[in-house]
């Protein structure tokens, strides 16, 4: 794997965690999605 | 310019060449979930399956981690059998799914905690953390293992397992085989520690503050000291969650440690040029960027809202960091290869055991020492 391509993967995890956190602590991701 | 060490990093080297197709890689996906799903059905029914067995207690100790692990074992048996286990890899993100999974525990820090309670908890976890950390490094080099195999097991043994052992394996760029087995060493040895360090507390007549940061501080994965400190009492297990949750956000600073250490120190040759900023920035785990803007945020978020809303937007956070992390160790299971732990033997192992017996000596003394008119 070249170094870009782990930067990516870092950063691809860094924005959809940050992105699912902001949902979940604005309440539009519930409980319910996961059940 | 690619290294050969970036070029290991993380990932076989023939799958790196192989061409994507997309259609396998979709099938892929489906997979990874399919199985997720089963991990995440058996995790919540085995224990109910076993009530009535002897089986019961170990039933309910083991965690999800085991479950996918075995589940992505199972398949990767299957699928290498059927030989098309190499089409499907690219759909196999550890990495993505783990580091995702990392970003989303960063909201469970509560940043003000480690300025107001957690005094002790502090000077416990830079003690234990330092003391672990270099008594596994040294041993570790003792028995001639690789620098970042020893990087992996000293973070996971010091700080809180399989967590710090992505950090790490992100710091130093080792490869996936070994996060595997450091991943599967701390599951395997804090199955016998949440029963053992709640009975020995008893023999050795601990208070519950002395017992909870003996618990907090030695347990490796967080939910087995939740388990543990449970068994001790309800005020052991807050101290246990303060230690290891102080524990936990000093993964980021490790981080930072070990990639400095790893550029400077243990990948230099003695005729390359010293490292600058942007070398250490190219290095740095971004992830744990994330992990840290999480925690700002989660604590943010705690001194604003209800206590109520806070511990139920923490729920679905932990329910999703689950989630992630069960695709991430179904991913390791699919992706493991046999050769690489051959080649490691016994001595891991060796090293990962004594690090744990010092761990529990250096944490009881500390916990002793500085809890000893600690009140909850």
């Amino acid at each position: 794997m070249s170094g870009p391509t782990r930067i990516s993967e870092d950063w691809a995890a860094t924005v959809v965690g940050l992105v699912l956190l902001v949902l979940i602590l604005t309440g539009a991701i519930s409980q319910g999605i996961l059940q | 310019m690619t290294t050969v060490n970036e070029t290991e990093a993380l990932v076989p080297a023939e799958q790196a060449e192989r061409k994507v197709d997309w259609a396998w890689v979709g099938a892929g996906v489906v997979l990874v979930l399919a199985l997720a799903w089963l991990t995440r059905y058996l995790d919540k029914n085995v224990p109910g399956w076993l009530a009535d067995t002897s089986l019961n207690r170990v039933a309910k100790s083991v965690e999800y981690p085991v479950y996918a692990i075995v589940v992505g074992l199972a398949g990767n048996a299957v699928l290498t059998a059927t030989g098309v286990r190499d089409r499907l890899a690219p759909a196999f993100r550890t990495e993505f799914f783990i580091k995702t999974g990392l970003v989303l525990l960063g909201v469970s820090i509560n940043l003000s905690l480690l300025v107001t309670a957690a005094g002790p908890a502090i000077v416990q976890a830079l003690l234990l953390i330092s003391g672990v950390f270099l008594f596994t490094w040294w041993l570790g080099g003792k028995l001639g293992l690789d620098d970042k195999l020893r990087a992996l097991l000293a973070s996971a043994v010091s700080i809180c397992g399989v967590s710090a052992a992505i950090a790490a394996a992100g710091a130093v760029r080792a490869k996936r085989e070994q996060l595997a087995y450091a991943a599967s060493l701390v599951i395997l040895f804090a199955l016998p520690s949440i029963f053992l360090l709640p009975w020995l507390a008893g023999v050795f007549g601990l208070s519950d503050a002395v017992a909870g940061a003996w618990i907090g501080g030695n347990i490796d994965t967080t939910a087995a000291v939740t388990a543990a400190g449970t068994l001790a009492g309800e005020d052991a297990l807050k101290i246990a969650t303060i230690v290891k949750v102080t524990q936990n956000a000093l993964i980021g600073i490790v981080a930072v440690a070990l990639t400095a250490w790893f550029a400077f120190k243990v990948e230099r040759t003695a005729d390359s040029a010293r490292p600058g900023a942007g070398e250490l920035w190219r290095r740095f785990p971004k992830f744990v960027l994330g992990f840290v803007a999480a925690s700002v945020i989660g604590t943010w978020f705690a001194n604003t809202v209800s206590a109520a809303d806070n511990s139920a937007a923490q729920a679905v956070a932990t329910n999703f960091r689950t989630w992630f992390l069960i695709l991430a160790f179904v991913s390791i299971g699919l992706e493991f290869r046999l050769t690489a732990l051959r080649e490691a033997g016994w001595r891991p192992i060796a090293v990962f055991a004594s690090a744990t017996v010092v761990n529990i000596g250096l944490a009881l003394a500390l916990a002793a020492l500085l809890f000893a008119d600690f009140t909850v």
